[in-house]
């Protein structure tokens, strides 16, 4: 996974999605609050949810919404 | 599908951009990742040649005024992820300069002959120096074909998206050598009513009723 090291532990750019994502940010709130590429946000969206860090819900308007699992929670409070 | 029944076509202007999903520097990418943005996604023909490394500095050197146009850069090569991380890390010791833009790594062609940027008379195993300008519905608005031998030009790479979105922005064509704050050309009219009220309508310069011009 492109945001995990080979030690589990989250990249500085994983760290940054997944603390947004669990601050109730969606992807355009993520990109515009830590300078990332829309782009950017949304591959590694993808990578956390691939590795079950984050799972991805449809809101009432229609727009993408995401909720960090319990192991997304373990990696960035265990701080790894 | 049968490739000799069906050979793969170049995209064309106005059509989707075809989708697909690649290994990035970056990491992985979908081309849908880009929607709601512009895109110039681009080709070269190898890692570690010197024109190559040129454009590489060029685009670099644009990036900056490209995202503050919401349009983001794409790079492409058939060439393995081990060599563009290689090669980015050379071009940044050896030249002061940081690639911040994913280059996909296309060893399979998959991209590479879905966009047709293989010219088999050049060479069959190296893109040639294409450019594909996709907006944020994700159409093909612009197409550039480079021989192997010639860099391109990455100020009219800038114009080229200026223009594009002055024309979306503003329902206007743009004249040849169009720079931003030129007049722009007026799209002509439809019927001989509407051409009989062009020639009078304020605010447009007309030489004919087919060639105006106004301010934006």
């Amino acid at each position: 996974m492109a945001c995990v090291r080979p030690d589990g532990s989250l990249t500085e750019t994983g760290r940054t999605v997944l603390t947004a994502l669990a601050r109730g940010l969606g992807e355009d709130y993520t990109a515009s609050t830590t300078g990332l590429p829309l782009y950017r946000v949304r591959m590694v969206i993808r990578a956390l949810s691939d590795g079950g860090l984050v799972t991805a819900a449809e809101a009432a308007d229609g727009a993408a919404s995401y909720e960090v699992t319990a192991a997304g929670r373990d990696k960035l409070c265990g701080g790894r | 599908m049968d490739a000799t029944l069906c050979p793969p076509r170049l995209p064309r202007i106005g059509e989707p951009a075809p989708a697909f999903e690649a290994e990035t520097t970056l990491g992985v990418l979908r081309l849908e990742d880009f929607k709601g943005s512009w895109l110039v996604f681009f080709s070269h023909p190898a890692d570690f040649t010197p024109v190559c490394t040129t454009e590489f500095i060029a685009f670099a050197q644009i990036h900056e005024a490209l995202r503050a146009k919401k349009c983001e850069l794409l790079g492409l090569s058939i060439d393995s992820i081990f060599s563009h991380i290689a090669w980015v890390r050379r071009i940044e010791e050896s030249f002061g300069v940081h690639i911040k833009f994913p280059v996909i790594a296309d060893l399979s062609r998959q991209v590479a002959e879905l966009y047709g940027m293989i010219m088999p008379g050049e060479s069959k195993t190296e893109t040639s120096r294409c450019v594909f300008v996709i907006d944020p519905k994700q159409i093909v608005r612009a197409v550039i074909y480079y021989p192997l031998t010639t860099g391109r030009n990455t100020a009219e790479i800038l114009r080229l998206i200026d223009a594009l979105q002055t024309t979306d922005q503003n329902a206007v064509a743009t004249p040849a050598n169009w720079q931003p704050g030129d007049k722009v050309i007026v799209p002509p009219p439809r019927t001989q009513e509407a051409a009989a009220e062009r020639v009078n309508t304020q605010g447009v310069e007309c030489l004919d009723w087919f060639f105006c011009k106004k301010s934006l």
